[in-house]
């Protein structure tokens, strides 16, 4: 196997040392001495970790790949299951993407979050879930990468709750923390199956030995990964706590639920690549459900009132967008969109975060309240305005070329899944377009909606309204020239530079059709696209700022379907009652049958002997002449018995 | 019939007359008496048998059961007298203190 | 002599203890543990380097009918007794501050301690069938004089119950030593010499069935559990770190140390019942947490939940389920215990224990928030945290056995966050209704924050990196694992 050299770098170690280190030093002093100022201290982590990951990303362009064991964690019996590094194509341009956008939250957070007395903890937890994060890119086997997993886990429990006296927002993490446990049983049921049967939790280990497994093992393990990359990157029906989970601060929601953690989902799934080849029903089951997803979010987005739930269902669509793309074969349109993606959304909801701070509200706003913001807020405008362009597909930024990677997979490339084609490839290629065109009208609306036109509901606060400090403008620049020039990742073939020898490695163990690690440009594709995009924008135009204002007076007419549209139909009451439903079984299990059952049993089976013990003690009632009879009838009986014996 | 026909009838007698005044019998006295009845039935076994085998052992018995049932008496009395004097009835239904 | 100091030790201090005047018997009680505790450290580092020797030490020429004082250790032994030692320290450390506690309390912990001490040293079915039911006395008394309301009826219920199920152990035991000795001719109470005894089929069945029995009530397996939440309910928070830590896992030491040693074929045989029961014991004990409101109930659920996996990986009869038990009996000592000394500690300072009673207690209290989230996501089996390893060892190791069950397994193990975070939340974020008594409640002093401290480190440093402790525990178990 040609993948791994001695020896791991520096900027490796400063992956996992430098937030170690912050984290250390922050808890231990910083948050009980110097609470105001632990903030430089992952600030100071951040940089380095996002130095480390440039640093690496220009090494592995120059094509080197580490995959390093640090330390043997335990060897039980035959197995051995060892902690270590590895750092390749895949996750190095993710990681780079992760590292950078983190970087610039973290000081966003800084503004955003300076008022809040609970800054210093708000860190701990924002930084420990960066590490989390890092820890489960950069792993080089599932079981590892399943502990960062549950990190990455616990920190969007503790910041979605963040503000614990609200009770919604202990409802959501609550939520989220479930919802993500249970596909983590599909996670790890996974990596049981692969240490039973599979030989090795370790990627290449596992991958070399794929062909001589059972198919039907290796179905299964590709499965359960589904299961659980279905949790964490919010697809149907999986999808249920990422809405509710904007109840955090907006960097959380920005940084966790946009760009990064809900992404490894899509990372696993693009990490087990080639498991995933050698169970090519899945493919088309992955294709369908993010098509599905996709179309679900766009639309659902599309008629959110909250300005963060509209990114919220934005952010389900785009995850949905990256399952299809990597249903139809196209790892390169999945890992290119995952890093767009990362870009432009974290600046949308920055600007969100810009106009909710803005406005002075606490938590967030829905589009009743905005209006006409461009005005009061320029510099927000304009960054909101790269970061829509960005996300309906518009060239030449970023997000056109990432959506055009996908759209050309889907109608031209061949299925290279090789599932069926037909009905359901035509089903998959109407399902792009659409999802294309509503994502760029659910994005437009929003712009439209927030920052120009004169909404009648619009209260007095906008007029008052102000730009945020520096520490949160200045990452929004920057992310908004990511968002306008990270195209060129992909289009100047640095990503599929970094993809080829990847998937030229796996080349041999994969038995089904080739995937594509690269997409060549077509103007047909392309046109397609700018045709979505532009129809998005037109329709949002005709909803929101025309004359028939149709996307007001929907609402005043139904005001029921709103509410229903708002409750996804009904699904997301099923879900709250299907948890209802546990834990009324949970209190029945516990109280009629354990408590009014069981211990009665026990009980009273005690109860017998003393019953008998009772019964018994009725021979002595203080009689004496009873007494007397009883001596009587025994020293007869044992007279006779002498008797009889001789 | 022969000495020891009659020795053992009029011994089972006493015995068994014995035996029902002290069982069947309420009053504390009445007990008392029929526990002497008993004394003296097992006395004239002892007395005859020692005739009949000539051995003194069984008078000696004789005489140490006689002076252990004066005793007993004594005790009984004793009880009976205690109770009367605090003005309880010598009597098995009301001296019940002794059950569970 | 040096394993009998183990033993003799904490009952010499019990007896030191009882005899002090009441103010010095916590020092001296805590002294006396303490120095169990080094004792019992220095003895297990030998074991570290992977395989220490099997210590034997014995009164020879006294011998009776086979019973001979005879004692030995290995690596599972010797850290089932650390634990025992680190616990008791901990709680005794934990305990008497806040309330007056009368001498003949620390001497019934030291006189526990010896007691068990003597159950994880015995090599003789005998001295260790004695040892056993030896330790139900102190914690009698532990639990009716010094518990809560309910006392009383659990004290009488746990000696009661766990006694009937000694019963059963000692027929089987006395049984088998009587088969012994028909069929060879000597008597003998040493464990593998009875493993060696012909034994026909029929009553090869009924003597496991009636070990397992005893076994089983001990640790406690569905459905023999009901003794457990009242016992750990009413005990004094120090009585329920030593009932959960110490002494559930006399039963699963049971299993791995005279069951399956005497009678491995069987126990392959009862792995579909014993690995289905195990499965049963970690669903049930988490669904019944989760409807918990008092706190100290919803733990000793949670116990019985992870002495489950225990059992799931003792009858899995492979490597790593077999070190996977190991561990897991380390671990639900260490986070159990905490849990129950966390737990006490809010007792003694506002005698409630109801969920309800509390509320936004992160905020008057951050430590408490901290430590108990911590141990919390421990007893969860978090990864990075010392649960996880067990765990996940137990259902490696049943995976091969028996897929549908280790499926289940992974199930119950990542669903242990319904009993959990609800609870946290309601106890330290939601805000406090009206009848709460948060606000009087002080946060952790610096020598109960030092207790956790220990117990939070070896939590952490065993999840990160088990790789020393798998190494003692390890060859104790390599014999046993099955065909």
């Amino acid at each position: 196997m040609a993948f791994a050299t001695p020896g791991l770098p520096l900027a490796a170690q400063v992956l996992f040392a430098a937030p170690l280190a912050a984290l250390a030093i922050g808890f231990f002093y910083f948050h009980f001495r110097r609470p105001r100022d632990i903030h430089w201290l992952f600030l100071a982590s951040c940089l380095a970790v996002t130095g480390a990951s440039l640093r690496l990303l220009l090494e592995v362009l120059g094509g080197k790949v580490w995959d390093e064991t640090i330390f043997r964690w335990l060897i039980i019996g035959g197995s051995s299951i060892e902690f270590g590094i590895r750092i390749d194509g895949l996750n190095a341009p993710i990681l780079a993407m992760v590292a950078t956008v983190s970087t610039l939250i973290h000081f966003y957070a800084v503004g955003y979050m300076r008022d809040d007395p609970g800054f210093s903890r708000f860190f701990l937890c924002f930084h420990f879930f960066f590490f989390s994060m890092v820890g489960l890119l950069v792993s080089h086997n599932y079981l590892q990468m399943y502990l960062f997993w549950e990190g990455v886990g616990l920190a969007s429990f503790l910041l979605i709750g963040f503000w614990y006296d609200r009770p919604a927002a202990r409802a959501a993490a609550w939520k989220a923390f479930l919802v993500n446990r249970i596909g983590d049983i599909g996670f790890l049921v996974a990596i049981l199956v692969m240490m039973g049967w599979g030989g090795s939790v370790r990627f290449t280990e596992l991958f070399a030995g794929l062909g001589l497994l059972d198919p039907g093992i290796v179905f299964l393990i590709a499965a359960l990964l589904f299961w659980g990359a279905c949790a964490k990157s919010a697809q149907f029906p999986l999808h249920v706590w990422l809405p509710d989970a904007m109840e955090g601060p907006t960097p959380v929601s920005a940084l966790m639920h946009a760009a990064t953690m809900v992404t490894a989902g899509v990372f696993l799934m693009a990490r087990s690549w080639p498991i995933l080849q050698y169970a090519p029903g899945l493919l088309s089951v992955l294709a369908v459900v993010g098509a599905f997803t996709a179309i679900g979010g766009a639309v659902l987005a599309g008629v959110q009132k909250d300005l963060k739930r509209i990114l919220a269902y934005s952010t389900i669509s785009h995850l949905g967008l990256m399952f299809l793309s990597l249903g139809v074969g196209s790892l390169f349109g999945a890992v290119f969109h995952l890093i767009t993606h990362g870009f432009f959304k974290a600046l949308l909801f920055l600007c969100a975060g810009s106009v909710i701070h803005g406005l002075g509200a606490h938590g967030t706003v829905t589009t009743d309240e905005t209006g006409g913001l461009s005005i009061s807020l320029p510099w927000t405008y304009a960054a909101f305005l790269v970061g829509a362009l960005s996300l309906g597909g518009f060239p030449p930024l970023a997000g056109f070329f990432s959506k055009d990677a996908i759209l050309h997979s889907l109608l031209v490339g061949g299925h290279a899944a090789g599932g069926p084609l037909g009905l359901l490839g035509s089903g998959l290629k109407a399902a792009g377009c659409l999802a294309a065109i509503a994502s760029s009208y659910y994005i437009f609306r929003m712009l439209f909606l927030t920052f120009l036109g004169d909404r009648p509901q619009q209260t007095g606060r906008s007029a008052h309204a102000h730009e945020p400090g520096l520490w949160m403008q200045v990452p929004v620049f920057l992310l908004a020239a990511l968002s306008a020039v990270g195209g060129v990742i992909g289009s100047a073939g640095l990503l599929e530079k970094v993809l080829s020898p990847l998937a030229s490695a796996w080349g041999p163990m994969i038995l089904v059709a080739s995937s594509e690690v690269s997409a060549p440009f077509s103007w047909e594709v392309a046109g397609v696209g700018l045709a979505a995009a532009a129809a998005g924008l037109v329709a949002a135009w005709l909803a929101t700022m025309a004359q028939s204002d149709w996307d007001w007076t929907w609402r005043m007419k139904h005001p029921g379907l709103e509410r229903r549209v708002a409750g996804e139909l009904g699904w997301q009451r099923l879900a709250a009652r299907s948890a209802g439903l546990v834990s009324r079984a949970a209190a029945f299990v516990s109280w009629k049958w354990e408590d009014e059952r069981w211990d009665v049993w026990t009980e009273s089976l005690a109860d017998c002997f003393t019953g008998l013990g009772e019964g018994l003690s009725g021979i002595s009632r203080g009689i004496l002449n009873e007494y007397l009879w009883w001596m009587l009838a025994g020293s007869v009986a044992l007279t006779f018995m002498i008797v009889l014996c001789f | 019939m022969s000495s020891s026909a009659w020795v053992w009838s009029v011994s089972s007698l006493l015995f068994l007359s014995g035996m029902f005044c002290l069982v069947w019998r309420r009053q504390l006295l009445a007990m008392v008496l029929g526990l002497e009845l008993l004394i003296n039935a097992a006395n004239l076994n002892f007395i005859y048998y020692s005739g009949v085998w000539k051995d003194a052992q069984g008078l000696a018995v004789a005489l140490l059961v006689i002076a252990v049932a004066a005793a007993e008496v004594v005790v009984g009395f004793a009880l009976v007298i205690t109770l009367s004097a605090r003005g309880r009835p010598a009597e098995t239904d009301w001296l019940r203190d002794l059950e569970g | 002599m040096l394993l009998t100091w183990l033993w003799l030790l904490p009952a010499l201090g019990a007896l030191a203890a009882w005899a002090a005047p009441s103010r010095a018997a916590r020092g001296v009680g805590i002294a006396w543990s303490a120095a169990v505790l080094a004792y019992s450290l220095w003895l297990l580092l030998p074991f570290s380097s992977g395989t220490g020797p099997l210590r034997l030490e014995e009164l020879s020429g006294l011998s009776f009918h086979g019973i001979r004082y005879r004692l030995g250790v290995d690596g599972v032994s010797l850290s089932l007794c650390w634990l025992t030692a680190l616990l008791t320290t901990l709680s005794l450390a934990a305990s008497g501050v806040r309330e007056e506690r009368p001498p003949a309390y620390w001497a019934a912990f030291l006189a526990l301690e010896a007691s068990l001490m003597g159950v994880f040293t015995s090599q003789n079915l005998f001295y260790f069938y004695v040892f056993w039911d030896l330790s139900l006395i102190p914690m009698f008394f532990i639990i009716g004089l010094w518990g809560s309301q309910g006392r009383r009826f659990a004290s009488i219920k746990f000696l009661l119950y766990t006694f009937a199920g000694s019963l059963a152990l000692l027929i089987g035991i006395v049984w088998l030593a009587v088969l012994h000795e028909s069929a060879t001719g000597a008597w003998t109470w040493d464990i593998p010499a009875l493993a060696r005894t012909p034994v026909s089929g029929c009553a090869a069945g009924w003597i496991f069935a009636l070990i397992a029995l005893g076994f089983s009530v001990k640790i406690p397996l569905w459905p023999l559990h009901n003794w457990l939440p009242d016992a750990h309910t009413e005990a004094p928070a120090a009585g329920s770190v030593l009932l959960a830590g110490a002494m559930l896992k006399m039963g699963v030491y049971g299993f791995l140390k005279v069951l399956l040693p005497v009678f491995p074929v069987l126990a392959r045989e009862a792995l579909p019942w014993m690995g289905l029961l195990g499965v049963v014991n970690i669903l049930y004990g988490a669904v019944c947490a989760m409807a918990q409101t008092d706190l100290k109930r919803l733990i000793a659920f949670t116990s019985i939940s992870h002495l489950g996996f225990c059992v799931v990986g003792i009858f899995s009869g492979r490597p790593e389920g077999l070190a996977g038990a190991a561990l897991q009996m380390l671990n639900h000592g260490l986070s159990t215990g905490g849990l129950f000394l966390l737990v006490g500690m809010l007792y003694e300072r506002a005698h409630r224990r109801d969920i309800g009673d509390f509320g936004e207690l992160a905020r008057t209290a951050p430590w408490f928030a901290f430590f108990f989230g911590f141990v919390l996501l421990s007893s969860i089996g978090l990864p990075g945290l010392n649960g996880f390893v067990g765990e996940l060892l137990a259902l490696m190791g049943m995976a091969k056995a028996s897929p549908p069950l280790a499926a289940l397994g992974a199930a119950g193990a990542v669903l242990a966050a319904a009993y959990a975070i609800p609870t946290y939340q309601k106890v330290f974020w939601a805000p406090a209704g009206p009848g709460s008594v948060s606000g009087k409640i002080s946060d952790m002093d610096r020598r109960e924050r030092g207790i956790l401290w220990v117990l939070a480190a070896l939590i952490l440093w065993i999840g990160i990196y088990p790789g020393p402790l798998l190494g003692i525990l390890e060859p104790g178990v390599s014999a046993l694992v099955l065909r």
